[in-house]
């Protein structure tokens, strides 16, 4: 997938975002190819949930452009899968697990789901290791697996390209690496964008980091060093360097 | 005791509590399915505003009747209107305006009762508002009950068509967008469903306690509810227990029917509450 050829399945082109008179995002361009795993990090209120929503078509551009296989977001918003933070939900609706993924099929038109969005719903059950909690209620499950509903409920659409925002915000370290896992896998067969402010978590499967502060620079995924912290959280942050052990430097 | 209200029920003489009666249980269904999207949804003051909003419409309708001797107008008709253009302010000022959404629905509440008030003091002999306040079971005569029939049936149609739009919609309003479905117009439908539901049962329990018919059975249907259609029947059959315990009581005990119901449904909740509590 590195080569030049890839074929852009996103791309923005200098678009411009604003609330009211604050600039979020200043003439920002990127292209991602298919089969790309990128990370889009940044300090918050840098843009990087403003940008997911721009390439979702949640939000339009002031000006500039952003196209998904090379037509509007709105147009092709079949290809996107979008999963976001599961802490948001209302903790008392009613509803099961499989309910919230068939809601990945809904439709315009009024009426039922159909055989193939049921065997859709039940094969992205399967791929995020859910099927045996399908008939839990959704608010009973633990944040790491109600996480892993919502990217069912993504896939349930049978998207090209997922779209995390925040997958591993308030989970701990083993629900951590087995989204990893996951994500790991599914990016054999998606296009995977992920905002994230967990840098650790990322380092090793993404094979693009963007950062985004009101401008997006992209950075080498392998060299996630000082200047990419710095770019990312502004100068005032400090880097713990566990590579380097001082007491023993000194000595 | 039980045995005088089932004797009133079939007695030709008093058809107004037969008449209540039906309308109760009619509207029960449409009760349960919109009243549980109103609690998951989280939008009760909404239809707390747009039952209120309808004293206007019924005042006007009151008004008109009387001044100009438009004899085919009833109460309800002024009802349904003012409350389909409540819901409509409401529907628009919160999907496409950046308003204070409290501030319209306060003011719309208030001023809705207002006007209605005012139409009322303006009508030729004496009209109680208290009877459209809290209730009367005399109000409800036989061209009401087709009226209420024909609501009913829209609600239960519309909001079973829907369902998933719906039930999408109140849980994850921004995924639903990305679906493709447009979820400011299903939004408005809803709002209008809520408008219709509530317009139903203003002339049993009358419009200050609309909301609490609206959400207690809801409420206390959610306790032991897994899916949202199961709260949906499990409200339809509290609200129906509700309100002809609430009719039957009160015809017996002669107390008020619209408060006697309110009680009562109050009462269960609570108790549910506890139990559900108390078992874990």
């Amino acid at each position: 997938m590195e080569n030049g050829a890839a074929i852009n399945v996103i791309e923005v082109e200098h678009a411009v975002f604003r609330y009211s008179n604050y600039t979020v995002l200043d003439d920002v361009s990127l292209s991602i190819h298919a089969g790309d795993m990128v990370s889009i990090i940044g300090p918050n209120g840098g843009g990087k949930t403003t940008l997911l929503k721009l390439i979702l078509g949640l939000l339009e551009p002031v000006s500039g452009k952003v196209k998904v296989y090379g037509g509007s977001p709105r147009k092709n918003m079949g290809y996107l899968g979008y999963v976001p933070q599961y802490s948001r939900f209302d903790e008392q609706f009613p509803i099961t697990v499989y309910e919230v993924v068939l809601t990945g099929r809904l439709e315009k038109r009024a009426g039922f789901y159909s055989k193939n969005d049921h065997q859709a719903a039940a094969e992205a059950l399967e791929t995020a290791g859910l099927s045996n909690v399908s008939d839990r209620s959704f608010q009973a499950l633990s944040g790491g697996q109600r996480q892993r509903v919502l990217i069912a409920r993504a896939l349930a659409g049978r998207p090209s390209i997922l779209l995390l925002d925040e997958p591993t915000s308030n989970v701990d370290a083993a629900v951590g690496s087995m989204l990893h896992e996951l994500l790991e896998e599914l990016n054999k067969t998606h296009t995977i964008l992920l905002v994230t402010h967990d840098v650790g978590f990322v380092d090793d499967i993404t094979n693009r980091v963007f950062c985004v502060n009101n401008h997006v620079h992209e950075h080498p995924a392998d060299k996630l060093d000082a200047s990419l912290i710095s770019a990312a959280y502004g100068n005032q942050m400090r880097m713990v360097r566990h590579d380097i052990n001082l007491e023993k430097s000194q000595q | 005791m039980l045995q005088e209200f089932f004797a009133a029920l079939a007695d030709p003489n008093v058809p107004f509590i037969r008449y209540a009666l039906i309308a109760g249980l009619l509207s029960s269904v449409s009760f349960g399915i919109i009243g549980s999207f109103v609690v998951v949804k989280r939008i009760s003051y909404i239809a707390g505003a747009i039952s209120h909003a309808a004293l206007a419409g019924i005042g006007a309708a009151l008004y008109f009747k009387h001044v100009y001797g438009m004899e085919f107008l009833s109460p309800l008709h002024g009802a349904v209107v003012a409350a389909l253009l409540a819901a409509l302010i409401i529907g628009l000022v919160s999907t496409y305006y950046n308003e204070r959404e409290d501030t319209i629905i306060g003011s719309i509440w208030a001023i809705g009762m207002a006007i209605g008030l005012l139409f009322i003091a303006k009508t030729p002999g004496y009209v109680d508002p208290m009877s459209y306040l809290f209730g009367n079971i005399l109000l409800v005569g036989r061209q009401e009950l087709v009226l209420i029939l024909v609501l009913d049936m829209v609600v239960i149609v519309l909001g079973i068509l829907f369902y998933h739009q719906f039930l999408a919609l109140s849980f994850d309003e921004e995924f639903t967008r990305l679906r493709g479905i447009p979820t400011r117009l299903y939004y408005i439908l809803l709002i209008f469903l809520v408008a219709l539901t509530v317009v139903l049962m203003v002339t049993v329990v009358g419009i200050v306690m609309v909301i609490a018919l609206l959400t207690i059975p809801a409420a206390t249907a959610g306790l032991f509810s897994r899916k949202l259609w199961q709260m949906m029947v499990l409200a339809a059959l509290f609200c129906a227990l509700f309100t002809s315990f609430g009719l039957g009581t009160s015809y017996v005990l002669d107390f008020p029917s619209g408060s006697t119901t309110i009680v009562f449904a109050g009462a269960v909740y609570i108790i549910s509450l506890i139990v559900k509590r108390t078992r874990g």
